[in-house]
């Protein structure tokens, strides 16, 4: 049984081609739906239900609302965006209730970096100017 | 340094709902309806399960709600569960933790015999900024027809407020297939069921839509289906689909479940295989995550007021891309002490890609439940 158990998780994490070939779509659409929502808006945390710290993003629309509205992301800058310092900071390391891929933050990265696509310009923009 | 430190979290971080235990079904009866008033399972219990609270506690006590001190007449039964909890988790940062988990109390009234009201109140984590609209709630009320009053069996039709039948309806939100599996914690929502419970089978249609009325957990309207055939009085099969449709994607959900009892060593074997193909809009048109999660649960009885859980997970978000996904194991030991009062012990452990995909993370909890 325990036999049979390790070769089907084997099997299934053999599954996924190299990360380094990861060719998800760097738009706010799929990073809010990809990392954010899972990652982030569950239940008891940044989701539309609890918005812990005044911040959701379990939806489109509330993740743009919130990043505008807290400054979390600086398009072109990941490591200056507060939205990844706190993935890696010691202290109140997020996410709080579950450890987060790599590869996932590593997406959110990347997305940052090309400018955060579907994002309007945070250091101007309104709530109002969202999806 | 990576620190320890101590929090003590009201509400905020790990808060839960537990309802039934699915771990009963065949080894004690065959269907949730023989122990709980829902044909959903949990919360209030019929009498068969005040008979099975009883049974497999140490002291026993009388298991009725308040012990009997409090009479009910015949048409209203009350209830309640109220659950604390304190433990280590590391995910991967280090904590110890101690929070409040549930505290909930139920009612069920019934009216012209086969119609009843079902309702459960309690508080809730409220919403920031908006804490004095959002402090307590209902989580759960519907109205219910139930074709044989009284029975188990036959047709139950619900609408109101409550979280669809799908999959094993595993008590713990955290299990890989209700996180992941469309049944997230908090994730009931406004709907209309129509459910047949039988010995050999039972079928449960629901149609649902995003709440309409607070701030939800989840933001889909769609339908869910779950079927369960039992050809022998050990042995289940069942198939499930969910369609779910919101502004942001669309998600849809296909899966099997089995369970098989193993009387001579006393051992239920679940299992839930569920693949979900997402689709979320993307002018590169890359944007539609397959995903598989599963769930394998054996439990056993030790002795007769102690019950171990060995459950192992596995979910992929993507099966296209590598080192995301996670597998973890779990272990949790429930002990029955009065008809009232249980103690469990939820450990987890998960890797991610295994090992290759990011920090491990596990935690270890201690619950206290004590039921009305």
């Amino acid at each position: 049984m325990h036999r049979t158990v390790l070769v089907a998780a084997l099997l299934l994490a053999a599954c996924g081609v190299d990360p380094s070939e990861d060719d998800r779509p760097r738009t706010l659409d799929y990073i809010t739906s990809a990392v954010l929502k899972p990652y982030c808006g569950n239940a008891q945390c940044h989701s539309s239900f609890r918005q812990e710290a005044n911040r959701a993003y379990d939806t489109v629309t509330k993740a743009c609302e919130t990043i505008v509205a807290q400054q979390d992301v600086i398009p072109g800058d990941p490591d200056g965006s507060f939205i990844d310092q706190v993935l890696v900071r010691t202290v109140k390391r997020m996410p709080y209730d579950q450890p987060m891929p790599e590869v996932d933050r590593a997406l959110l990265r990347d997305w940052i970096m090309i400018g955060a696509p579907g994002l309007p310009d945070p250091s101007t923009a309104t709530a109002e100017d969202c999806p | 340094m990576r620190t320890l430190f101590l929090s003590i979290i009201t509400l905020v971080v790990v808060t839960g709902v537990a309802d039934a235990y699915p771990q009963y079904q065949l080894s004690r009866d065959t269907t949730c309806t023989a122990c709980h008033l829902s044909p959903a399972g949990g919360n209030l219990l019929s009498e068969n399960g005040y008979a099975v609270a009883e049974a497999v506690s140490q002291f026993g006590t009388a298991p009725e709600f308040m012990y009997g001190k409090i009479p009910t007449p015949d048409w209203l039964v009350l209830g309640g569960d109220l659950r604390g909890a304190a433990g280590y988790l590391k995910t991967p940062e280090n904590a110890i933790a101690a929070f409040p988990m549930q505290i909930e109390l139920y009612g069920a009234a019934t009216f012209a015999k086969a119609f009843s009201l079902h309702f459960n109140f309690g508080p809730r984590p409220s919403t920031v900024g908006n804490e004095a609209a959002t402090s307590v709630w209902s989580r759960e009320h519907y109205f219910m027809w139930q074709q044989k009053p009284g029975e188990n069996e036959g047709l139950y039709v619900r609408a109101g407020r409550f979280m669809p039948v799908f999959g094993l309806r595993l008590a713990e939100h955290t299990v890989y297939t209700r996180r992941y599996g469309g049944t997230a914690l908090f994730a009931d929502t406004y709907g209309v069921a129509a459910e047949y419970i039988d010995p050999k089978f039972e079928a449960h249609v629901t149609g649902f839509i995003k709440d309409p009325i607070i701030d939800s957990v989840e933001h889909y309207s769609g339908g869910a289906a779950y079927m369960e055939y039992r050809p022998t009085e050990t042995l289940a099969i069942g198939a499930e689909a969910m369609a779910e449709i919101s502004k942001d994607d669309k998600r849809y959900r296909g899966g099997v479940t089995g369970k098989l009892y193993v009387e001579p060593a006393d051992l239920l074997v679940q299992a839930e295989l569920q693949f979900v193909n997402q689709l979320v809009d993307s002018p590169e048109g890359r944007g539609a995550p397959k995903a598989f999660v599963g769930y394998l649960l054996l439990t056993r009885m030790l002795g007769e007021f102690m019950m171990v859980d060995v459950g192992v997970g596995h979910y992929d978000p993507n099966v296209r891309i590598g080192e995301n996904e996670r597998t973890g194991v779990d272990l949790n030991l429930h002990y029955f002490t009065t008809s009232h009062i249980e103690l469990v012990l939820n450990s987890r452990y998960e890797s991610i890609g295994l090992g290759k995909g990011g920090d491990p993370g596990a935690y270890t909890i201690l619950q206290l439940h004590y039921r009305l």
